[in-house]
C-alpha cells in the first residue's frame, strides 16, 4: 500500500528546503554517511553491503556458463535483478516484483551497461556457444530512501569484488574461486536528486522521498561523462534544472567513485 | 534503584499477581513479553518497555494522519499495524450538526489529535474527535519519538510538557503513539524539536526537567 503523508509534514519539509536547509541538517549536495563492505557472502562470487544512512542494500554476483545471445555471439551476458525485502519497509510486500522493484533493477542495469562497466566481449569464451553470464542481485535490507544510488554502489562494489569461479571440463566447480577478476572497464555511479517544492536536493532520505514532486537519477562514469538517466515522480524539471542537476551529479560522482576500491 | 532488565520470554515470577503491561502468564508463571525494565511489587508485576512500537490503549490521545476515507468514515495512520477508524458519528456532535459530505471537514492528508474511544474485541481501533482536546491539526510539524519515551516528554503530572510550552511559547501536543505536534515560529519549533530529541536520548537520567530547563535558558 502506498504511504500517505500528512500535508503538515509535506509543508514542513518544503518550507525548510525553501529556506536553504534540510530536515536532517545536511546541505543540498550532501550524502548521508556511506559505508561499503565487500566480500560478505562466501557462496557468492562477489558481494557487497552498502549502508547509506539508514538505507542498506546488499548485492551478490553469481557467474554461470551459458550461451551468448544470438544477436551478440561475441559477448557475455549481464542480468540485473532487485529484490525489495518485506522486512525492509512496511510498504514492501512479498510476491512478484512490482514497478518500483523493476525500476531499480533497470536503472542500475542501464548504468552498468551503458557505461561499459563490464567489458562483456571478454566474457565470451567460444563465439556463439559459450560465455559467462553475470547475475547481479540486489537485496534491499533496509529502506530509508534513495535505493538507486545505494543499489548502484553495492552492485559496482560487488562486481569489483568478484573472482571468477574455477572451471574444469567446461563445468564450474562451486566453492572454489580463482584469482581472476571480472573485466571491469569503468566505474559508473548514480546520483539521485529529489525536487521538493522549489529546491533540488541530493540523496533524499525517507521523509523527503515520500514528499518529493519528482526525482532525477544521473549515472556518471569515471571520466565524468553522463551515461544514463532516469526521471521519476509526477512533478517536472525545467531544462535549466536538469543541466544543473547533471553537473552537480558529475561532481558528487567523483566522491562516490573514490569509495569504490579496485 | 536500578531496575532489572528483562527480555521477551524471560521468566519473572510465579504466583497470582496482578499483571500490568509487557507481561503474560502461562500456568501461574509470569514471563516478560518485551525488552524492558522490570517493575515487580508484592502483588503487581509489569515491564516498562525501553523501545518498540505503539500498542493502542483505550482513552489514549494519539496523533493520526488520515490516509483513506469513504462516505461515512476516515481511516487514520496512528503508527500501528492497522489503521484506526474515525466514523462520522465520532466527529460531529448533535449541537454543531452533521455534514452530508464528510470530505468538507477532513480529507486525506490531514492530521488529527484524537482519543482512542474503543478497541473492539477484534482489535480494531476507533478514534473519537468529540472528546475535549481533540482537534484537526493545522500548520506546524510532526516529529516522531519512541512511544516508550512519551511519559518522559510529558513528565510527572505534565511538568515537562507544560514547562516546554511555557518557556518556548509553542503549542505542543504529545500523542501516546510517539508523534509530537509542534506549532509556533520556525526557530522555536526547531528548539522544541531539539529538546524532545534530547529528552528521548537522556530519558533515563535524573533531574531531567531541570536539565532541559537549563538547556532552554542557554538557547535564549
Amino acid at each position: 500500500m502506498e504511504h500517505v503523508v500528512a500535508e503538515i509534514r509535506r509543508d514542513h519539509i518544503a518550507n525548510i528546503i525553501r529556506d536553504g536547509k534540510r530536515v536532517d541538517g545536511r546541505g543540498f549536495d550532501d550524502y548521508r554517511p556511506i559505508t561499503i563492505e565487500t566480500d560478505i557472502g562466501h557462496k557468492a562470487d562477489g558481494s557487497a553491503l552498502v549502508k547509506m544512512g539508514d538505507t542498506q542494500v546488499m548485492a551478490g554476483i553469481k557467474l554461470l556458463l551459458g550461451q551468448p545471445f544470438s544477436d551478440m555471439p561475441n559477448s557475455g551476458v549481464l542480468t540485473t535483478n532487485a529484490e525489495l525485502r518485506p522486512g525492509a519497509s512496511p510498504t514492501f510486500e512479498a510476491g512478484p516484483p512490482k514497478p518500483p522493484t523493476v525500476e531499480i533493477a533497470r536503472v542500475v542495469d542501464r548504468g552498468i551497461r551503458e557505461s561499459g562497466a563490464i567489458d562483456v566481449d571478454k566474457l565470451c569464451i567460444t563465439e556463439g556457444e559459450l560465455c559467462w553470464i553475470v547475475f547481479v542481485d540486489m537485496h534491499v535490507l533496509d529502506y530509508s530512501g534513495n535505493l538507486f544510488d545505494a543499489g548502484m554502489l553495492s552492485s559496482m562494489a560487488a562486481l569489483l569484488d568478484t573472482r571468477l569461479p574455477k572451471v574444469e571440463d567446461g563445468k564450474i566447480i562451486y566453492g572454489e574461486k580463482t584469482n581472476n577478476k571480472l573485466p571491469i572497464a569503468n566505474k559508473p555511479v548514480e546520483t539521485t536528486f529529489a525536487k521538493i517544492g522549489s529546491g533540488v536536493v541530493l540523496d533524499p532520505n525517507l521523509d523527503e522521498e515520500r514528499v518529493m514532486d519528482a526525482r532525477l537519477t544521473v549515472a556518471t562514469d569515471k571520466s565524468g561523462d553522463m551515461c544514463a538517466m532516469q526521471k521519476g515522480g509526477e512533478g517536472t524539471f525545467t531544462p535549466d534544472e536538469i543541466f544543473e542537476t547533471v553537473e552537480r551529479g558529475a561532481k558528487k560522482a567523483k566522491e562516490l567513485q573514490k569509495l569504490l576500491k579496485d | 534503584m536500578a531496575r532489572k532488565m528483562v527480555f521477551p520470554g524471560e521468566f519473572i515470577v510465579e504466583g497470582d499477581l496482578k499483571m500490568g503491561d509487557g507481561v503474560f502468564r502461562e500456568n501461574k508463571r509470569v514471563y516478560s513479553s518485551v525488552m524492558g525494565l522490570l517493575d515487580l511489587k508484592e502483588n503487581f508485576v509489569k515491564v516498562i518497555p525501553i523501545t518498540g512500537r505503539y500498542f493502542p490503549k483505550a482513552n489514549d490521545f494519539v496523533v493520526g494522519e488520515i490516509e483513506d476515507m469513504d462516505f461515512g468514515s476516515w481511516y487514520t495512520n496512528i503508527g500501528t499495524a492497522y489503521s484506526a477508524t474515525i466514523t462520522a458519528k465520532d466527529y460531529f456532535s448533535e449541537r454543531d450538526g452533521f455534514q452530508e459530505d464528510i470530505s468538507k471537514v477532513m480529507r486525506i492528508g490531514d492530521a488529527v489529535y484524537a482519543m482512542i474511544r474503543e478497541i473492539s474485541p477484534r482489535k480494531r481501533v476507533f478514534l473519537s474527535m468529540r472528546e475535549r482536546g481533540s482537534r484537526k491539526l493545522r500548520g506546524g510539524r510532526i516529529i516522531e519519538v519512541t512511544p516508550a519515551k512519551v511519559p518522559r516528554i510529558i513528565g510527572r503530572q505534565g511538568s515537562m510538557i507544560s514547562m516546554i510550552k511555557h518557556e518556548t511559547g509553542c503549542q505542543v501536543l504529545v500523542g501516546q503513539n510517539g508523534r509530537v505536534w509542534i506549532e509556533g515560529p520556525q526557530e522555536k519549533m526547531d528548539l522544541v524539536a531539539g529538546i524532545i530529541e534530547r529528552i528521548e536520548k537522556d530519558a533515563h537520567t535524573q533531574g531531567l526537567t531541570e536539565n532541559i530547563k537549563n538547556m532552554i535558558m542557554k538557547e535564549r
